[in-house]
């Protein structure tokens, strides 16, 4: 290694750079030891991330949610370099049968900080059910040595309390207050929460699956907005029109696409059945009653001029449940008396 | 000099030698059956991969009796061992600043670079320049860049431009001497790209709804494409034109700082996709197909591909005002912008849409693409090539 080391002078300048700043190269001995998986190599040490992936096997204790891996990760390269060590945990059954998990549960991309400004970075891997067994591989993703790694391989329970303030996990790297923040702002139905809090992990990890969040929210802000913009809905007992809208037509909204889409969807089913709407017939009767928004945006998406009629003179206190948005903003469609 | 060499044996054979080359350049020739005394090679210099623009160009050599080759290292050229003339036709010269850490390593690449130059002279080697931009679309030493320029174009015998304004534009910089410049217009990539997929089909596959406007920023991701700039003035540029835009940013990624960048702007922007890879020949024709318009939001430009891919695919395109002689016959599907005036940019864009809505435009934009298809371009570059050499 060494004759190599001195073939190439960018690659003797990251080493200098790594030792300047404590981390030294893993000894031969302990690298072999790591390729019998049988050493937590990072733990004692800072230490140069090696070109090979370094693994450890260790027994799963507990099962707990909240246990994790911390680790710091120096890059001698002047800005953060994404994903440049990538953290695999795989479980095993007491057989050595690995046990299946979604990649998210699995694979971790960790950021590696300039030297001098290293964060830690940590991730939760609770082991699923029946695992008893667990190995964990640190790869490094640079094609140099430039990566110095520290922290133990070891997964561990963390203490998930206190939470940080909401300002200061949207500064930080940690998946888990965000996960957290976010399920608080899906409870309170804060669309512009949970906006900021997908856009810091969509920046930090741009998984898919935060996009397609992000996307649908985005799509709900837009229906309401425009829905705001017309004029409150006429709120009456029972009229006679012709069309009467009493129930959805497709499947409920759900979420599992967006609200905009959901309602051209619907919209079409319901020119199909009462005929495009004209000035005649432009006119539906929406009774009060189960999914009465979802109903009220569909007729208006189609074209319609909606009325809603009350039950019993009473207009309900819950028109319906639209995923993100709260009861009042449904209620203020209604020109209610 | 060390360039970045071709890697891939499947566009040229990379382990023959030079000299090699030259008696397979005219073998061919001769096995073509022309007449021999009209045989020409030509060593193409810097050999690129995934941009087919040399091939393009290059694509009707043989009917003018020129056979062109990769030339992997420029100083290896030299008499050929055949009874041909030959020439080294020099393309996206700042490689030359390939592994220059400082502009003192730069000055001497210059150095260099002109030293192999007077040898070609000496050797009695023509000298082609295709002049693609102004200076690299990242110069790290424009000084030097310039000075490299200059001297290219002062020795070289032959200067092909694509942009009728090149000498003009470029004067700001460096002088070209216009008496050896001729201009052979950029080609289309008519036949270059799979073509088979329908807009329906390519906004379905992208998740594109059928009412959404929908720009496309294409090409490798780097401060000289604005794209930065772009995302961060996307909500004006909306409001400016009352539209909801669904962006689809497509190309192989910048640096890492600059990606950040990228990352940071497009994160909380969901009607946004990034696709930050090289796009396949295979796949380009999904993204303009699904697209509405093309924006070229560049700070400068000389020529366009991407411009040029955008006319193929029938797509307005959105570019800087200067790059617009360059693709005139285009007419209203070439929409300038002045890049000093960001506000310019909302108004070509909203024109770029409305001239999506108008047949007119999508034909005028097949017509310049089929009249401009590579083998066409080629014949006028060999022609033009012929009368001067």
């Amino acid at each position: 290694m060494a004759a190599k080391i001195e073939e190439s002078p960018r690659k003797a300048r990251h080493l200098e750079e790594l030792r300047s700043a404590g981390y030294v190269p893993i000894s031969r001995a302990v690298l072999l030891l790591a390729r019998m998986r049988v050493v937590d190599v990072f733990r004692f040490g800072k230490r140069i991330l090696p070109r090979r992936p370094v693994c450890l096997l260790s027994l799963v204790v507990g099962k707990s949610r909240s246990i994790g891996i911390d680790f710091t990760v120096a890059t001698t390269r002047p800005e953060v370099e994404r994903a440049a060590v990538q953290i695999t945990v795989r479980h095993f059954t007491l057989f050595g049968s690995e046990i299946a998990q979604p990649q998210e549960d699995r694979e971790f991309a960790l950021f590696a900080d300039p030297l001098g400004q290293v964060q830690a970075q940590c991730f939760l891997c609770p082991p699923p059910t029946g695992a008893r067994w667990r190995v964990v591989e640190l790869a490094r993703q640079a094609d140099e040595r430039r990566i110095g790694v520290l922290g133990s391989m070891r997964p561990k329970t963390r203490e998930l309390s206190p939470v940080p303030p909401l300002n200061e996990a949207l500064k930080g790297r940690q998946r888990y207050w965000l996960e957290y923040y976010l399920g608080e702002a899906e409870k309170a139905r804060d669309r512009q929460t949970a906006t900021q809090l997908l856009s810091r992990m969509i920046f930090l990890e741009r998984r898919a699956t935060d996009m397609r969040s992000l996307r649908l929210i985005s799509d709900i802000n837009q229906v309401i907005l425009d829905f705001s913009k017309q004029e409150k809905v006429a709120v009456s007992a029972k009229m006679q029109n012709e069309l009467t809208y009493q129930k959805l037509l497709t499947t409920a909204f759900d979420n599992s696409l967006p609200l905009s889409k959901w309602l051209l969807s619907e919209a079409i089913t319901l020119k199909n059945i009462f005929g495009a709407p004209h000035a005649e017939m432009a006119k539906v009767s929406i009774p009060a009653g189960e999914n009465l928004a979802l109903r009220l945006l569909a007729a208006y998406q189609a074209g319609y001029a909606p009325v809603v009629e009350t039950i019993q003179g009473q207009m309900p206190d819950k028109p319906g449940d639209i995923p993100w948005v709260k009861n009042e903003e449904l209620l203020s469609f209604f020109d209610r008396p | 000099m060390a360039d970045r060499p071709s890697p891939d044996t499947a566009i040229a054979d990379i382990d023959r030698s030079f000299e090699e080359a030259c008696v397979d350049a005219k073998l061919s020739l001769f096995a073509r059956g022309g007449d021999l005394e009209e045989a020409h090679l030509l060593a193409y210099h810097p050999p690129v991969q995934r941009n087919p623009y040399q091939q393009m160009l290059y694509a009707s050599a043989y009917e003018h009796s020129f056979a062109c080759f990769p030339l992997i290292d420029h100083t290896e050229a030299a008499p050929p061992p055949v009874n041909a003339p030959l020439g080294v036709h020099y393309h996206w010269v700042h490689r030359v600043f390939a592994n220059c850490r400082s502009s003192r390593d730069a000055k001497k690449a210059v150095f260099r670079f002109f030293d192999t130059l007077d040898k070609h002279r000496q050797a009695d080697i023509k000298i082609i320049w295709t002049v693609h931009n102004l200076l690299s679309h990242s110069a790290m030493f424009p000084e030097e860049e310039i000075e490299l320029r200059a001297g290219l174009g002062s020795r070289a015998d032959y200067i092909h431009i694509m942009n009728p304004s090149t000498v003009e534009l470029c004067g700001r910089y460096y002088d070209l001497p216009s008496a050896r410049t001729f201009m052979v217009p950029h080609p289309s990539y008519f036949g270059v790209y799979g073509d088979y997929i329908s807009p329906e089909q390519a906004r379905f596959d992208l998740g594109v709804a059928p009412e959404d406007k929908t720009v496309l920023l294409f090409g490798s991701l780097g401060p000289h494409k604005g794209t930065r700039q772009f995302l961060e003035e996307l909500s004006e540029l909306e409001a400016n034109i009352n539209t909801r835009l669904r962006v689809i940013i497509a190309g192989a990624p910048g640096s890492a700082s600059y990606m950040e960048d990228i990352y940071r702007l497009v994160a909380d922007k969901p009607r946004v996709t990034l696709i930050e890879h090289h796009i396949d020949d295979q796949a380009v024709q999904r993204l303009f197909r699904a697209s509405d318009a093309v924006l070229c939001p560049y700070d400068v430009g000389l020529n366009s591909g991407v411009a040029a891919t955008a006319a193929t695919f029938g797509r307005p395109c959105v570019v800087p005002d200067i790059l617009v002689p360059a693709m005139s016959a285009a007419n209203a599907g070439i929409i300038g912008f002045n890049p000093s005036d960001r506000g310019s940019l909302a108004t070509a864009t909203a024109r770029a849409l409305e001239a999506r809505e108008n047949p007119s435009v999508e034909a005028a934009l097949y017509q310049w693409a089929e009249h401009h298809r590579p083998v066409a371009i080629s014949r006028l570059f060999f022609e033009a090539l012929r009368e001067r050499w």
